[in-house]
Order: structure tokens, then C-alpha cells, then sequence
């Protein structure tokens, strides 16, 4: 782990001309390879088999109904890598001591706002999925910048572009693609709980939006063609003139970008949605269980009071990974449906989404 | 900052180690990792593990997961480094937390067994005492109140009787069935049914697209037509969601009310081959008292 500083302080180093194959990783050249830029692919080579045999192979018989267990898995999966934020959020106290207020009064603000308000919980709900969608391109941008941050480069050299190349790569594919009406549906399934007959006019925005979507969907995919196709020649040129500037080419985040875009837009172009989803969200918990894990792994270690023994970091991991899983578990199955319940697993994915936008940042040599 | 400027001469010495207290730090982190391995395990068992099916099965479940939601966390505040104050308060608030999840889950298993308590005939009411629920008993109609579950995703091995409502089933608490006179014996009887399940929906909203559900499920049966759709009605000053289908081969109609109390939905359900019943039942639902008296119960009460 001695290219990844887990703690909020940086630790300067000597500048380098060329910076070792090594120091360009994240956790290393095999954990990069297989859980990072790999990620993408290992979810393909899991889902191909399981969307190969017939659904009626994997139902599971649970205390209430039948399931499917490819859904349970990725479902388990999904929750668990939301509830894993908290441990590098809450558990690493570099972490924490920067924004002690968002980590503490926000979410318990809005966990009880949730679970005492319907209406608020449903808004929550809906910003969820669409959250989502963005976060998990943010991800990938993320990982770029702290690839670059490898390299040496300026952490704001080439940060817009690689910040709409992945929001592109990523949302571009959803809402061009034939599941976007799959996505919407997830929308409207969140809304079905609103009145028949809307009392407020935010309510009423939210049932008319997804009809207005979908009547315009065609014109959104022309148009996202239109602008991506050129955009994605002006990147190439713009990373081309960096190049020439000085700027170090991290091959690790080419083959990242290369893997994930052509992985988003085969499934989301060419495979059903929930094949699609299933991958793209595997790809994506993978990969933030891994950097979580491995970045974290001292401070696991200490939290989970083990420091003193060798391997102590490992027996840690296994916690955070069983204690995540159920969660997931919990949340994704056994939750009622009641106001507490879903609020503290809406809160999990909102402190998620908007956590990550803060605590893994480059600039203030986070990771 | 006034103390910093009182320092004596000599240098701080670093303090070394006590090694009576990295002992104890060690031993306090090896018994946490005993209250994980409990706590995993616990939990484990709580979410995959079969439902319990009696108060025995469940109270030990219970105690073992919140023992160990008690130790682990207990432990960890111990071993950390807050002030002995916070510490208090942290526990004393994990206590609490376990105290009342355990509560929240003994109510609701208890209440499961209690609902397929058979109801009491009391005054020409049906009371279901712990529902808190009575209604009228139609004179001349036929009664049975021996609860049945009547759904489930577990069928119960045979011999065995269920006496427990579980998550996912559905039991008839309640056959009201039409006695016919000699002339109309060749005529299937009016029959209104009280069914209850549980009710996992947080709010009215919820509740109405669960019934909403239900209606599409009997939309896809052949031959059934729905001829009134899911809507929210009040009667006797109680909030219920009704819809109405026709079983067009068999010319059966059936109107379905449900309504909420505590945990459960219930579901009252008229099956007539004759239109004019449903007035009747109308009236039926009229009398419906959930722990308060209506004006309108009392009235048709007298009047049978």
C-alpha cells in the first residue's frame, strides 16, 4: 500500500521524472487488473453464464415468496457497497475530522425526516435513482483522477474533460439506449405511491415527467449522438495537446476508459436491461469494495481494534465485507416497509452518492 | 493557553508504554473479535434462517441477536477513546436502540399468534377481541370462526395445524354464509369472507396500490371482469379501498373492502350470484367498530 496515503495528511515525496510502473496503481498491478480495470470484464464473464440458463434454474424459495438469485446477489451486493461508505467515512477519523457535520447531522436529519414524512421519503426515493445513475459514471472519473494523480500530473489537468467523457460513456448509453424506458419505469415505480391525484404541483411535476421523456425519447438519443461522437474527437485532440505540454499518460486509466465505455454501451445497447444491470453494478460494487478495502486497510484494522496482530487488516476486511453483505442483505429483503426502515436505507444510498463526491478527492491528497 | 506558558524547564520525557495496558487493549480486542464472530453469525441466522415458529423459538433468537448487538457494540465504546461520559451515553443509546427493536419484533411475532384467536359472538356481534374489531352477525346466516390460513408461500407439513399467522400468509378469520330458503337451495349461497394478512405498508398510499395489486391479479383470472376499480372509500368513519369484479362464467359477483388495523390488512369479501346482497353487505360493512361504537352498527343491530 505504499502508493495510496489512507490518511488526510499528505506525505511529500520526491518528484520524479518517471515514475515507477508500481506508482501508477492504485492497489497494485494484479488488484488493478482484476478488480479495478478489469472489473468491467470479470462482470461480464460472471453474468454471461447466468443469463445464459433459464431463470427457473436459479429460483430460490424464501419466508414470503420465490426469488431469482442472480437478483438477490446483485441486489445484496448493491446495498452492501452503499452501507460500505461508512467505513471510510465514519471509520477513518482523518475523514471524519474534515466535515463532522455532514457526517453526523445530515444524515440524521434526514433519516428522520424520511421516516416521518411519506411525501419527503418518496422525493428521496426518486433522487436515489437517478442519483445513481451519476454517481456510478463519477466513479470512473474518479478513479481516472486518482490514476493521473499517479502520474504526477496536475490534478486539474484534463479534469473537465474526463469529468463529461464518463458522464457521457456512462449516462449517454442510458438515456440513448433502448432501457432508458426501463430506467423511467424504476422512476414511476417509486412514484406509484403519490395520490391518483396529485396535491402539489412538485408531485405532479414528477408523475408528468417520465410520460414527456418518453414521447421525446428519440429526439435525446439524436441528440446525444450528435454531441458525443464530436466530443469524444475533441477529448482525444485535447489529451493529445496535454500530452505534448508534458502531461504523463496513465495507461491505467486509457484502459480503464477504453473497457468501461465499450462494456457501458454493449450492455446497456445490446443486452437486456436487467442483464445490463446487473453487470454494470457489479463492475461498480467491485470496485468499491476493493478500493475501500485496500485503501482502508489500517484504519479497518484500528477500527475494528485488531492493529496489534500481523493480519489483523485481513480479519478486519472480513468484517466490513460480512457486516456490508448483511446489511445488504437486511436491505434489500428483510426491511419492512415501514417509515424507519426505508429511511435509514434511503439515507445509506443518499450519504453514499453524495460522501463520494467529497471524501476521495484528489486535490486535498485524500487517496 | 494559560497553562502552556507555565511549563517547567525540563523536556517532557515520552511516556513509555504500560505493558499492563496494551494487555488488556489486546485482550479487549480479542473479546471483540469473539462478540463479531456472535454478532454474524446472530444475524446470520435472523435473516436466512427459517421464521420462528413459536414464542420460544423466537425469544431465543432474539436474545441471541441482541446479546450480541449489546456485546459488540458495548465492547468497541469500551475500547475506545472517548471520554467515560460519552461512553455512558453511547451505551445507555445502544441499549435503548436493542430494547426497542426487540419490543417492535416481539409485538409483531405475538401478534401473528394472537389474530388466529377464534372470535366471540357477544351481543349479536362478532367481536375479534384482539383485533379490536366487531361487526354484526347477519341473523339466519351460518358462522364459522375458526381461522384458517388459507395462503402461503410455505405450506405446513401435514398433521401439523398452524396456529400463527407468518409474513406472506393470508387466513380467513370469519365465513359468514347465506342459510337459503327450500325455494332457492339450486342457488349458490352469498357468502362474505374476512380475510387478514399482514400489513407491510407504511402509509395509506402504499396501502391503496397494494389493493390495486390485488385487483390486477384478479383482472388476469379468465372470465373476470372488473366492473368497479380500486378507490378509497369512508364508511361508518373508517378509511377503506374497495374494487368490484363479476366472475362472468359463473355469474358470481364479488365485492372486495379492505381496511387497516395495527399490522394487519383486512380484507372482507362479498361472493353473491345475486346483485341485490351487495345492499346487504353494504349495510354489513355499515356495522364495523374498530374499538369505538357507530351510530349506524347500533341502529342496524336493533333492527335484526
Amino acid at each position: 500500500m505504499s502508493t495510496v496515503l489512507n490518511s488526510g495528511t499528505s506525505v511529500p515525496t520526491a518528484p520524479s521524472a518517471a515514475p515507477s510502473i508500481k506508482s501508477g496503481f492504485i492497489i497494485g498491478p494484479w488488484a488493478d487488473a482484476i478488480l479495478i480495470i478489469g472489473a468491467p470484464i470479470l462482470a461480464l464473464l460472471i453474468a454471461a453464464p447466468l443469463y445464459v440458463l433459464p431463470a427457473s434454474q436459479f429460483d430460490v424459495a424464501t419466508r414470503t415468496k420465490t426469488l431469482d438469485l442472480r437478483q438477490v446477489l446483485i441486489t445484496v451486493f448493491i446495498n452492501a457497497h452503499l452501507f460500505l461508505v461508512f467505513f471510510r467515512s465514519h471509520a477513518n477519523q482523518n475523514i471524519f475530522q474534515l466535515y463532522p457535520l455532514r457526517f453526523t447531522v445530515v444524515p440524521l436529519s434526514l433519516f428522520l425526516l424520511g421516516a416521518f414524512s411519506p411525501a419527503a421519503l418518496i422525493v428521496l426515493g426518486m433522487a436515489t435513482v437517478w442519483w445513481d445513475v451519476y454517481h456510478s459514471s463519477l466513479q470512473t472519473f474518479g478513479f481516472g483522477r486518482i490514476y493521473d494523480a499517479k502520474q504526477k500530473n496536475d490534478a486539474q489537468a484534463g479534469r473537465s474533460l474526463d469529468y463529461w467523457m464518463n458522464l457521457l460513456v456512462y449516462t449517454g448509453p442510458v438515456l440513448a439506449g433502448a432501457h432508458f424506458i426501463d430506467h423511467l419505469a424504476i422512476t414511476t415505480e417509486t412514484m406509484r405511491h403519490i395520490p391518483v391525484e396529485s396535491g402539489t404541483l412538485m408531485e405532479l411535476f414528477a408523475q408528468r415527467t417520465p410520460d414527456f421523456l418518453k414521447q421525446h425519447q428519440g429526439t435525446m438519443a439524436a441528440i446525444i449522438l450528435a454531441v458525443g461522437v464530436p466530443f469524444v474527437l475533441y477529448y482525444l485532440y485535447s489529451y493529445y495537446r496535454l500530452a505534448q505540454q508534458g502531461y504523463r499518460v496513465s495507461w491505467q486509466k486509457v484502459w480503464l476508459m477504453i473497457i468501461t465505455s465499450t462494456v457501458s454501451i454493449y450492455c446497456w445497447g445490446f443486452r437486456s436491461f436487467i442483464d445490463a444491470f446487473w453487470v454494470m453494478n457489479f463492475f461498480h460494487a467491485l470496485q468499491y469494495f476493493a478500493i475501500v478495502i485496500f485503501t482502508e486497510k489500517r484504519n479497518l484494522a484500528r477500527f475494528f481494534r485488531i492493529e496489534w496482530f500481523a493480519y489483523g487488516w485481513a480479519l478486519a476486511a472480513f468484517w466490513v465485507i460480512s457486516v456490508s453483505l448483511l446489511y445488504g442483505l437486511w436491505a434489500g429483503y428483510c426491511a419492512e416497509e415501514d417509515g424507519w426502515s426505508m429511511s435509514l436505507v434511503v439515507t445509506t444510498s443518499i450519504m453514499h452518492f453524495w460522501y463520494d463526491g467529497f471524501i476521495w478527492s484528489v486535490n486535498k491528497k485524500q487517496v | 493557553m494559560a497553562s502552556s506558558t507555565k511549563q517547567p524547564a525540563e523536556m517532557p520525557r515520552p511516556i513509555a508504554p504500560q505493558p499492563s495496558s496494551d494487555f488488556l487493549n489486546r485482550g479487549l480486542g480479542a473479546v471483540f473479535q469473539f462478540s463479531m464472530v456472535w454478532l454474524v453469525l446472530a444475524t446470520t441466522w435472523q435473516l436466512l434462517g427459517p421464521e420462528p415458529q413459536n414464542q420460544v423459538e423466537h425469544r431465543l433468537q432474539l436474545m441471541m441477536v441482541g446479546m450480541a448487538y449489546i456485546f459488540a457494540t458495548g465492547l468497541w465504546i469500551v475500547g475506545s477513546s472517548w471520554s467515560v461520559k460519552t461512553k455512558m451515553i453511547s451505551i445507555t443509546v445502544c441499549l435503548l436502540i436493542t430494547l426497542t427493536l426487540a419490543a417492535d419484533s416481539v409485538r409483531k411475532f405475538d401478534g401473528g399468534a394472537l389474530v388466529m384467536t377464534p372470535a366471540r359472538i357477544r351481543d349479536g356481534r362478532i367481536v375479534h377481541d384482539y383485533l379490536g374489531l366487531s361487526y354484526v352477525k347477519l341473523p339466519d346466516w351460518n358462522v364459522n370462526l375458526q381461522p384458517r390460513i388459507t395462503r402461503s408461500p410455505n405450506p405446513p407439513s401435514k398433521g401439523t395445524s398452524k396456529l400463527r399467522l407468518g409474513y406472506g400468509e393470508a387466513a380467513t378469520l370469519c365465513q359468514l354464509s347465506q342459510v337459503l330458503p327450500t325455494e332457492k337451495r339450486n342457488r349458490t349461497p352469498t357468502l362474505i369472507v374476512l380475510e387478514v394478512q399482514r400489513d407491510p405498508y407504511r402509509d395509506l398510499n402504499h396501502f391503496i396500490n397494494f389493493v390495486r395489486t390485488s385487483e390486477e391479479k384478479w383482472a388476469a383470472e379468465p372470465d373476470t371482469k372488473i366492473v368497479r376499480h380500486t378507490r378509497l372509500i369512508s364508511i361508518a368513519g373508517i378509511e377503506m379501498v374497495e374494487f368490484e369484479f363479476l366472475k362472468e362464467a359463473k355469474n358470481l359477483t364479488a365485492r372486495t373492502v379492505w381496511l387497516r388495523k395495527g399490522i394487519f390488512a383486512l380484507n372482507f369479501m362479498c361472493i353473491t350470484p345475486d346483485a341485490a346482497d351487495l345492499a346487504l353487505f353494504d349495510e354489513f360493512l355499515h356495522t364495523i367498530q374498530l374499538d369505538s361504537v357507530s351510530p349506524s352498527a347500533t341502529s342496524m343491530a336493533a333492527r335484526n
